[in-house]
């Protein structure tokens, strides 16, 4: 083992040689230039982290990743990076990767309470197995669910889904973007029927006008506010507006900043869909030609368990998506109640500024950008706001154009690529269909060469269910890949934890580094990461991109697709599908389920010749054959002609990525337009295709308050986050030293005077508290965050600080999605 | 054996010895014998020697005693790097200097 | 030859002692990591971790090797309230081209020159800003799990073909 000493005498002897004018062997010069031996190989790859999508250059040699830089050729970021980016190179290098599978075990066998000791994969497989067929022979498919990623690859997440609905029959799939994306998700298919936004990134340097709904794009989106910062110190006559309910950095480009009283964004939208209307400013003949207009159901409750009284109080908790249709003229009328004095008031919000506002998107002449993620998504009406800024667009008309662009941003690189588009949700098949619909569920029995009626129509658990149904026992086998649920989750003391500690279940958790999900598992399998593996992810814009594995996974870490396909080897369809199917189709009888669903003649289409050959694919010469093509392809073959069309998958290989739909090689940058979109034919103007009458559905929703707003004994609002430092759990980031030393701790932000009032100052030592749990952080008083008195911000990058112990487990009651901007927490010292 | 109440330290140099090509073998392995020394290059006339060692004065001795050495015309120090030893000196046993 | 002419001779030798990275050690390699090792953050859910008081700030102006070419370099100095904002950049006013006689502070170099479109501009690319997007200061806090990054200088000088130290820096 060689390390510095080697390395300081290599330069003694080269100086020596030097003085002397003794030429050194080839191998023995230090690298002052760039010799042969400085030649790095370079390769695209899009970035790891946030649902931005950038595309980066990655240099390896000797099987490591030695440095990263931003692609100059990729449209999304052009060069730049964000702080995360640049470290790239060292994510994959912690420590403490894991590099076997670790079992709990006890006098030489699995035992819940056991220490986790190394075990062979085979072994690990045995035992994951045995409780699989344990819990589907005890209680069915209802038994055994799977909690995925938005950062699973494409094929990832479609081979999961093969494997739970057609293979377990169940569709208890669900991914973790349940809790950043499924409000947004959900708005898109009720709003235009189809799934996922109608611009492009494109839109930034077009608009006029951008409207920050609850981002903090500085942070989180800062190579898509290099865009908007490129437009706005530009061009003067740009304005940024910014929302939210604390002061943070993007305020700094802010021409109206404002400050709101948490969940009443709900009241602001309405209003400007009041002063609107109010001001003779709706687009009258876009209106009429492409909008319906329906009345929402409301008092729809919370999305707690149902014997919570907040949901028993609820008049339609039971049914909250209805809706009947109504008129413009009983929209208007419903929307006039939201005043400016109203919408101030309940805000708190000056009414200049609302105005001010309301004028970007009344005004025809300015081309608005609506940009939104987890204030809007993260919130017990997540959906409802959704809808509003799609009506306020709508009414306007300024959608599906270049500059007026109401923009859902994503946070994870793939929630849109794999989670929505192939459809890992409880509730969905591949491009946008639905598991309730027999039409669908037939047409994929088709494509995947299935059984007719194998395919399990009842929707399965969604996240937080999932963890209620395991600690009720009601879901006992459990796999979790790609991410940290027990630092992500809401209410972990109470409805996470004593799921995963239950013992009638098996939890199994996919990860690269030991995180606190894993610590809490029964199972832990080593997963390769990144550039490890051939992998595709889909971006906020619908862009897909690709790329090839550059560097081997440690020790015997393997990708999340070799397990999930190496694990569908272990079952038979005599013990998995129900006896009338097999009779049915007695061809199927006695086959393995890799057989059935992966080497059906599509998945195992393509052959190893077809990889190529400058790069390495572990998991193709695992089994055989070319599998990220044909997992592609099968998948591909869903959405092409439904405007769902991918490009062929070697071309993505090519390309820094694709914008679908893409037809005769050509991307779409606005959808739905006439011109711009090969889906809409000519003379047609603008038609919204995914609804059978190509009109887009504006919905009224009322204000409706959060569903726990500080009191006496609890009263600060809590709003979570992220910080630019650490992306998501803090998995990958806290082992980069540099954003680590950059920001170790997750401290709480909040008013200096909040502070004084309880004899705190910054660097305090504090409980932060709730009805629920409680953590010990310190203060912080002048950080880049600066709410208002009375609200406090934590983010849950911290493992050390799970701040989801105090969080609440209310949901948006329509897309089940968390809101985890909005609860009541005190402060004391600790 | 160093005194306890010095700090240990690591030293090492290299060395350019000039000597007649045809007392090569025997200077080779006089230079071998010498502890902590270890020859990297030989060519026409010269060599290159690196001496490890905890301080400098036996670097100094071995450098005197190469000097010595029948057929050795000169024998020049070119680099000396001192550092705590632990740092670099032992072989990698997991030296958490975070 | 005496001692003490040896050591003037050594002495009046240009000594060629190159600028050494203080590389810390990359660490122990000794077989797969368990869940109960040391080098890890705390990972255990019902861990009540005491939180540590905040760390300090970098301060000392010295500037930190990066790992590689293309990374941006942290800050070294105190940036506490530094206003950026439409109307003032305060990192520019020593750090612009402009400016850098008067301050001696390291120029930002000339990619933050550049648009989107690769054209040079005579002034700061507006796309480059925010700086706090890609440059971040540092705390004296000491990460918990050491990272096994090695950087390309010590892969490719490798006297005797195996791997080397080059990681972390501090």
């Amino acid at each position: 083992m060689l390390d510095r000493r080697d390395f300081i005498k290599a330069q003694a002897v080269a100086a020596a040689a030097a003085a002397g004018g003794v030429s050194l062997p080839a191998m023995a010069q230090t690298s002052m230039i760039a010799g042969e031996d400085a030649q790095l190989k370079w390769s695209k790859a899009p970035c790891r982290f946030c649902g931005t999508g950038c595309g980066v250059m990655v240099a390896t040699k000797d099987n490591r990743v030695v440095a990263t830089h931003g692609d100059m050729q990729a449209e999304v970021n052009r060069g730049l990076n964000c702080v995360k980016g640049y470290f790239l190179s060292k994510i994959m290098y912690g420590q403490d990767r894991l590099t076997q599978p670790l079992l709990r075990m006890r006098d030489g066998k699995y035992h819940k309470d056991g220490e986790f000791l190394p075990v062979t994969w085979d072994q690990a497989f045995d035992e994951m197995a045995r409780q699989w067929k344990r819990a589907l022979k005890e209680k069915g498919p209802d038994a055994v669910g799977m909690f995925g990623s938005g950062q699973w690859t494409i094929w990832e997440g479609y081979a999961a889904s093969k494997l739970m609905r057609a293979g377990f029959r169940t569709n208890n799939l669900d991914p973790n973007a349940r809790h950043c994306m499924a409000s947004a998700a959900v708005a898109f298919i009720r709003t235009f029927g189809m799934d996922e936004p109608m611009g492009c990134y494109d839109d930034f340097e077009h608009a006029d006008a951008f409207v920050l709904w609850g981002s903090n794009m500085a942070e989180m989106h800062p190579i898509l506010w290099t865009r908007i910062s490129d437009r706005r110190l530009a061009h003067n006559h740009v304005k940024v507006a910014v929302l939210s309910t604390f002061e943070h950095r993007s305020f700094e480009l802010a021409d109206i900043p404002m400050i709101f009283e948490p969940g009443t964004d709900l009241a602001i939208l309405n209003f400007i869909a009041n002063h609107i209307i109010k001001t003779g400013r709706v687009n009258r003949e876009f209106v009429e030609k492409h909008c319906n207009f329906r009345l929402g159901q409301k008092d729809i409750g919370y999305g707690l368990r149902p014997e919570n009284v907040l949901e028993v109080r609820a008049a339609n908790a039971k049914d909250p998506t209805d809706s009947k249709p109504m008129s413009f003229d009983e929209f208007a009328a419903f929307v006039s109640d939201y005043t400016v004095d109203k919408a101030a008031e309940l805000s708190k919000v000056p009414k200049e500024r609302l105005l001010a506002l309301a004028e970007l998107y009344a005004d025809p002449k300015t081309k608005v950008m609506s940009l939104w993620t987890m204030g809007f998504n993260q919130h017990v009406r997540g959906v409802w706001v959704n809808h509003m800024v799609y009506n306020i667009h709508l009414l306007t008309g300024k959608i599906s154009e270049p500059g007026n662009s109401p923009f859902s941003l994503t946070g994870q690189p793939s929630a849109c690529g794999t989670a929505r588009e192939v459809g890992t949700f409880a509730h969905r098949l591949p491009a946008d269909m639905q598991v309730n619909n027999p039409v669908h569920r037939s047409h994929v029995e088709e494509g995947w060469k299935i059984p007719k009626g194998l395919l399990p129509g009842k929707i399965g658990y969604h996240a937080v269910l999932m963890d209620r149904m395991l600690k009720d026992g009601k879901l006992n086998a459990f796999w979790i890949m790609v991410n940290n649920n027990l630092q992500a989750a809401p209410n972990t003391n109470t409805e996470t934890y004593p799921g995963y500690r239950n013992p009638d279940n098996f939890i199994v958790v996919s990860d690269a580094y030991p995180t606190v999900t894993a610590a809490a598992a029964d199972l832990i399998l080593p997963a390769a990461m990144w550039v490890e593996k051939e992998g595709a992810y889909g971006n906020a814009e619908r862009r897909t991109h690709f790329w090839h594995q550059l560097v081997n996974a440690p020790g015997e870490a393997r990708s999340d697709l070799w397990q999930l396909m190496e694990f569908s080897k272990r079952f038979t369809t005599d013990e998995v599908w129900p006896k009338e199917i097999l009779d049915a189709n007695p061809d199927f009888r006695g086959k393995t389920l890799f057989d059935v669903l992966y080497r059906n003649g599509n998945v195992d289409r393509f052959p190893l010749s077809e990889i190529s050959p400058e790069y390495e694919n572990r998991e193709s010469k695992a089994f055989g054959f070319y599998v990220q093509k044909g997992l592609f392809e099968e998948y591909a073959s869903f959405g092409r002609g439904h405007g769902h069309d991918l490009a062929p998958f070697d071309q993505y290989h090519e390309v820094r990525g694709l914008r679908w739909p893409v037809v005769d090689g050509k991307e779409t940058r606005w959808r739905y337009r006439e011109g711009l979109d090969p889906f809409v034919k000519e003379g047609e103007g603008v038609k919204f295709y995914g609804n059978p009458d190509g009109k887009a559905n504006v919905f009224a929703f009322p204000y409706e308050p959060p569903a726990e707003s500080p009191d006496k004994d609890f009263d600060l609002w809590l709003v979570t986050g992220r910080v630019l430092e650490h992306w998501h759990s803090g998995s990958m980031t806290m082992r980069v030293p540099e954003l680590y030393k950059a920001m170790p701790i997750a401290m709480v932000f909040m008013h200096p005077d909040d502070a004084k009032d309880r004899g705190l100052r910054r660097g305090s030592e504090v409980k932060v508290v709730s009805r629920r749990g409680e953590i010990l952080t310190r203060v912080e008083t002048r950080g880049r965050n600066r709410p208002p008195r009375g609200v406090v911000f934590v983010p849950w990058f911290d493992s050390a600080r799970l701040i989801n112990k105090v969080t609440l487990d209310a949901t948006d009651p329509i897309s089940k999605q968390t809101d985890f901007k909005k609860c009541a927490v005190k402060i004391v010292a600790a | 054996m160093r005194p306890e109440s010095m700090p240990a330290e690591w030293h090492i140099a290299s060395i350019l010895v000039h000597l007649r090509p045809e007392r090569s073998d025997a200077i080779r392995a006089a230079v071998s014998a010498m502890p902590g020394t270890e020859i990297h290059i030989e060519e026409a006339g010269k060599m290159i020697v690196t001496v490890e060692a905890p301080n400098e004065g036996r670097i100094a001795d071995h450098m005197t005693a190469m000097h010595l050495l029948d057929g050795v015309m000169s024998a020049v120090l070119v680099f000396h790097h001192v550092e705590p030893a632990g740092v670099a000196a032992e072989e990698a046993n997991g030296s958490t200097d975070v | 030859m005496p001692r003490h002419v040896l050591i003037a001779l050594a002495a009046a030798l240009p000594c060629l002692v190159p600028a050494l990275l203080a590389a810390q050690n990359a660490g122990q390699n000794s077989g797969p990591a368990r869940l109960d090792s040391p080098f890890r953050p705390p990972i255990n859910f019902t861990d009540e971790t005491a939180a540590p008081p905040i760390p300090a700030d970098v301060t000392d102006d010295r500037r930190v090797a990066r790992n590689y070419p293309e990374q941006p370099p942290v800050i070294p100095h105190n940036v506490r309230d530094y206003q950026i904002s439409l109307n003032n950049n305060q990192c520019l006013t020593c750090h612009s081209r402009q400016y850098t006689g008067a301050s001696q502070a390291p120029m930002i170099s000339i990619t933050h020159y550049v648009n989107r479109d690769g054209q040079t501009l005579g002034a700061v690319s507006p796309r480059r800003y925010f700086c706090m997007q890609c440059h971040v200061p540092q705390t004296v806090a000491q990460p918990i799990v050491t990272n096994t990054f090695k950087d390309v200088d010590s892969l490719i000088s490798r006297p005797s073909g195996g791997p080397s130290d080059g990681g972390d820096r501090r």
